[in-house]
């Protein structure tokens, strides 16, 4: 299977991101976190529940 | 590194004296301030925090060496990105391997101070290994 030009750049665009995100100053990624947290909250995982907590700072 | 979805906060401390508990006065502290506990975790102010004394001579070093990092205005500390690769080089657990692979890609590892700490704790075959399998000497 080869993988079109689209396909390239889509990948291209995700590392891109991913770079830009890294380079993020730390509180800009722990905000981001807290948001991962909340959009996660309503994920259920079975035995994985009770630290399951979005952080209040 | 772009950021992951954690719950847990990872505490890592040089105990001021040796001893067979050092965790213990922490968490006595803890528990007369009210806070609860869940296995391995204190939950202090709703965040699973994990208190981690030093284990190794690497691990003590990059405490001793940990960089500042800011949350508005309140100063913290955290592991040198270089330090945590040797840790997870070390350590080398599936979840390691899968966030080294993730920081080789995504964020600027300084490359000559890292091949410096894997010299210095042996990890440089380790680490050769790992490139070799996972990147190809790319």
């Amino acid at each position: 299977m080869t993988i079109n030009e689209d396909l390239k750049k889509i990948i291209r665009g995700k590392k891109l991101r991913r770079n830009e995100l890294s380079r993020l100053p730390f509180k800009d990624k722990i905000d981001i976190l807290i948001h991962l947290q909340q959009m996660a909250k309503g994920i259920k995982k079975p035995g994985k529940e009770k630290n399951r907590v979005v952080w209040k700072i | 590194m772009e950021p992951l979805l954690t719950y847990d906060l990872g505490i890592f401390f040089i105990p001021v004296e040796e001893s067979i508990d050092v965790l213990t006065p922490i968490y006595n502290y803890l528990r007369k301030k009210g806070y609860k506990f869940d296995k391995e975790h204190v939950i202090i102010e709703g965040i699973p925090v994990q208190f981690i004394p030093v284990y190794n001579e690497l691990v003590n070093e990059a405490v001793l060496k940990s960089v500042e990092a800011k949350y508005g205005r309140i100063k913290t500390k955290v592991l040198g990105l270089e330090y945590l690769v040797a840790i997870m080089i070390q350590t080398y657990r599936a979840k390691d391997r899968e966030r080294l692979i993730k920081i080789f890609e995504e964020a600027e590892v300084d490359l000559r101070l890292l091949r410096k700490i894997l010299k210095k704790y042996n990890l440089h075959d380790k680490y050769t290994e790992f490139r070799r399998r996972y990147f190809d000497n790319k």
